[in-house]
């Protein structure tokens, strides 16, 4: 019974993707034809364009940036948080909720009117902000709950053998860590990779992500376009995170438990 | 010095706090009527008064609280569902739900498209299959008043993300305290719905909660697979929002107050159930 | 008649047997030790005895039935875990009258019943707390109420005291050895604490390698040389606890 359930769950998720890799190299599929009729590579030629080449690599450069400043901010948060008592703790809980909880849309439009204020709009600078505030609660959140679980009592060891509070937090938790930054990395990177919205609104025009070039195929309803953009997508979103999760896999040997994302 | 220590390893999310609150201040402000750069500078509630009578927020508001209470609750029960079958095996669910997460919503909107719309795969299925004669005959499911497209392309991206969230307590719950309530004579079954699956409830109910409030809130898909009229409440404030004057502000910030009013709800009974969830995870993890 | 018996019985966890030619003969009313080290292998015994695990090879018969497929709800071996595992969302009086409630019993019946068990045990009153707000040795005395109540063939003790004190711990043996008299409860106690398998039960038997080094009662126990390299530490210290007390 378990078998079947898996095999229907691998089919919902795979059928819908192979389903993309077919649109995308079908020129016509005239209702109400159960098979294209004719294959072609239009889609695939658009795809290799100078320019969409152009976006694909800086799109995954701004990603792959956000999630690692992400990261590298949450770090240090999430030590205080996890160890330290300080004022505005119970606070801090509450707004590093609001991203996940807020609606996005009220959200990224007060950021819009802000960084118009700061003159951040319509800048890579601005884009990366805004993607970090979206990124943030998830490392803060899965590194808070590695930290606990990691405790602070080796270090003090280390310590009372006389190292020195950054040496102690380098040798011996960073390495207990580091799985769990390089997973939270690639949620990151997946979490900026796929904003659509939130670039349209801090980035105007002028900040183009892969994202951004997908949409307005979907809107004209250009199957064949839509679906090799997705594709891609998809492909490459698979890619930067397949290659994190083989550098994980191949230091520590496990995986360690990271939540999903909704986003 | 060193009680300084945590302030200095928070400078950089506190800096990003304030932007938030800042930015939320500004909306609120705005929608007060108080938008000196459009040469308004006095408070007032004229423009709550407008808004709330109008007919379009109340259609989008209900609009968009019935696409996300169905999301919520059908990704709900799917994800847990589909905990409760597989959590027994680890590799299992890892291959379920890590490729809708790497998913971005716009491409599960055109997935959608694809698949639902009237010339969609299914339609053609349909077709095939000699239950319809024409694409017109296959019911509406994208751009429709009951917003069928929007809840699917919802509830494929979140079944999956609940069912992350609560298989890996589900499966620590079960073998704690799933397996004493075997011993003490209950089947399988009773096993799961008296003992287990209560224990797993606040996880669940937070799961929920982040569920909800996202699709509430999210422009991408009724963007794209949601119907004209009724608009979902994002699309309707972002509408508000793109109006060329200036002095039209306020009523699109209106719109952005009663979201973030909705999203401090959700965050007040987001920590109520946290509570909850950390008073049984004591129990289950001892 | 023997309550439990295991004939040439293998138990494996994952694909290795820990545990090899497994001959064991539990009589109605007994309270049986089991003695072995840490990991040896004894809460996989208690796991397959009590059916959530199979057995890898051999025979398994409760009252005199072979056992070997019947799943864990119908046999009505009760456990009583290491790590307690109450069931938190329910009352201190809910978690007990459970094993009621599975076998159909009405809402007040096991009520009284419950609160009976609960007075037994001495937390009397206690029956509408949280399970969570109750200390470590009084969620241990739910438990073992739970696991009493409604009333098992075999009561099986997985090292249930290795956490307590050494107050909490005695009062729980006691409880224990006084259920275990006015209930006729058959008890199987797996431990790693020689004094506490010696003192409590009519007999031990000692688990090293896999496999049942030798099964008597204490006194006898005592002077079998088979058992003599497991007891000595032990003897060892009650010398040395002695002479400190001048007796």
């Amino acid at each position: 019974m378990r078998r079947v359930m898996l095999w229907l769950c691998a089919a919902a998720v795979l059928l819908p993707v192979a389903l993309l890799a077919l649109y995308a190299v079908c020129a016509r599929w005239p209702w109400p034809a159960p098979l294209p009729q004719s294959l072609s590579l239009r889609g695939i030629q658009a795809l290799l364009n100078a320019d969409v080449r152009g976006t694909l690599l800086s799109s995954i450069g701004y990603s792959l940036g956000s999630a690692l400043l992400s990261t590298l901010i949450a770090l240090p948060a999430a030590r205080a948080i996890s160890f330290y008592n300080f004022a505005g703790k119970r606070a801090m809980r509450a707004v590093l909720l609001a991203p996940i909880l807020l609606p996005s849309t009220a959200f990224f439009i007060g950021l819009q009117t802000l960084f118009t204020r700061l003159g951040i709009i319509n800048t890579a600078l601005g884009v990366m902000l805004a993607h970090i505030m979206v990124i943030l609660p998830y490392p803060i959140w899965t590194l808070c709950d590695m930290m606990q679980s990691v405790g602070r009592t080796m270090e003090e060891q280390a310590r009372t053998l006389g190292a020195s509070p950054l040496r102690a937090f380098s040798a011996v938790s960073m390495p207990l860590l580091l799985p769990a930054c390089v997973s939270v990395t690639a949620l990151g990177f997946l979490i900026s990779f796929g904003q659509y919205f939130l670039t349209l609104m801090i980035g105007g025009g002028r900040v183009k992500t892969f994202a951004m070039l997908v949409v307005p195929y979907i809107q004209s309803g250009d199957r064949m376009l839509s679906a090799a953009f997705s594709f891609a997508f998809i492909l490459a979103a698979g890619t930067v995170y397949g290659v994190m999760d083989a550098v994980l896999r191949k230091h520590s040997g496990a995986r360690p438990p990271t939540r999903g994302s909704l986003v | 010095m060193k009680r300084a220590a945590p302030y200095i390893m928070l400078l950089p999310v506190f800096i990003l706090v304030c932007m938030l609150l800042v930015s939320l201040a500004d909306s609120v402000l705005q929608s007060l009527g108080y938008f000196p750069a459009a040469g308004l500078t006095s408070f007032t509630f004229a423009y709550y008064k407008e808004v709330l009578g109008s007919l379009a927020l109340r259609d989008s508001l209900l609009y968009s609280l019935y696409l996300s209470l169905v999301s919520a609750l059908l990704s709900v029960a799917l994800g847990v569902a589909l905990s409760a079958l597989l959590h027994a095996s680890a590799r299992a669910e890892a291959l379920v739900y890590r490729l809708p997460i790497a998913m971005p919503h716009i491409v599960v909107a055109f997935l959608v498209i694809a698949l639902l719309s009237q010339t969609g795969l299914l339609a053609r299925l349909a077709y095939a299959l000699g239950l319809i004669g024409e694409p017109g005959a296959f019911p509406l499911l994208t751009q429709d008043k009951a917003g069928a497209g929007v809840i699917a392309a919802y509830v494929f991206k979140q079944a999956p993300y609940v069912m992350s969230v609560v298989v890996l307590l589900m499966r620590r719950v079960s073998s704690t305290c799933g397996e004493a309530a075997r011993v003490l004579g209950a089947s399988p079954r009773k096993a799961f719905f008296y003992v287990t699956l209560p224990l797993c409830m606040p996880a669940v109910s937070t799961a929920f909660i982040i569920v909800f409030a996202y699709s509430f809130g999210a422009y991408e898909l009724p963007f794209l697979l949601g119907a004209t009229l009724p608009r979902a409440f994002p699309v309707q404030a972002y509408t508000e929002f793109l109006s060329p004057s200036l002095l039209h502000r306020p009523y699109a910030m209106v719109y952005n107050a009663l979201m973030l009013l909705f999203g401090v709800i959700f965050i007040a009974l987001y920590l109520v159930a946290f509570k909850r969830l950390m008073r049984y995870n004591k129990a289950v993890y001892a | 008649m023997n309550r439990l018996e295991l004939k040439n019985a293998s138990i494996a966890y994952g694909r290795q047997p820990i545990l090899q030619a497994i001959d064991l003969q539990i009589q109605e009313g007994e309270f049986f030790s089991l003695l072995g080290r840490s990991g040896c292998g004894k809460t996989t015994l208690i796991k397959a005895v009590a059916g959530l695990l199979p057995l890898y090879a051999g025979q398994l018969l409760l009252n005199g039935q072979d056992a070997g497929n019947l799943p864990p709800e119908k046999r009505r071996a009760s456990v009583l875990f290491q790590d307690v595992r109450l069931f938190s969302h329910l009352t201190a009086e809910d978690n007990v009258a459970f094993g009621l409630r599975m076998q159909g019993m009405g809402r007040e019946q096991r009520r009284q019943q419950a609160n009976a068990m609960l007075e037994r045990v001495g937390l009397g009153g206690l029956g509408q707390r949280a399970v969570d707000t109750l200390s470590g040795g009084q969620q241990q005395r739910v438990a073992l109420a739970r696991a009493v109540l409604p009333g098992p063939s075999i009561l099986l003790l997985d090292e249930p005291f290795s956490s307590l004190d050494m107050e909490l711990r005695t009062a729980m043996r006691a409880l224990v050895k006084s259920l275990h008299s006015h209930m006729r409860l058959t008890t199987l106690l797996v431990t790693h604490d020689v004094g506490e398998a010696m003192l409590l039960s009519n007999r031990v038997a000692i688990i090293d390698d896999g496999r049942i080094c030798c099964c008597a009662a204490p006194r006898d126990l005592l002077g079998d040389p088979k058992a003599a390299p497991y007891l000595s530490a032990w003897k060892d210290e009650i010398r040395a606890q002695s002479n400190l007390l001048g007796e």
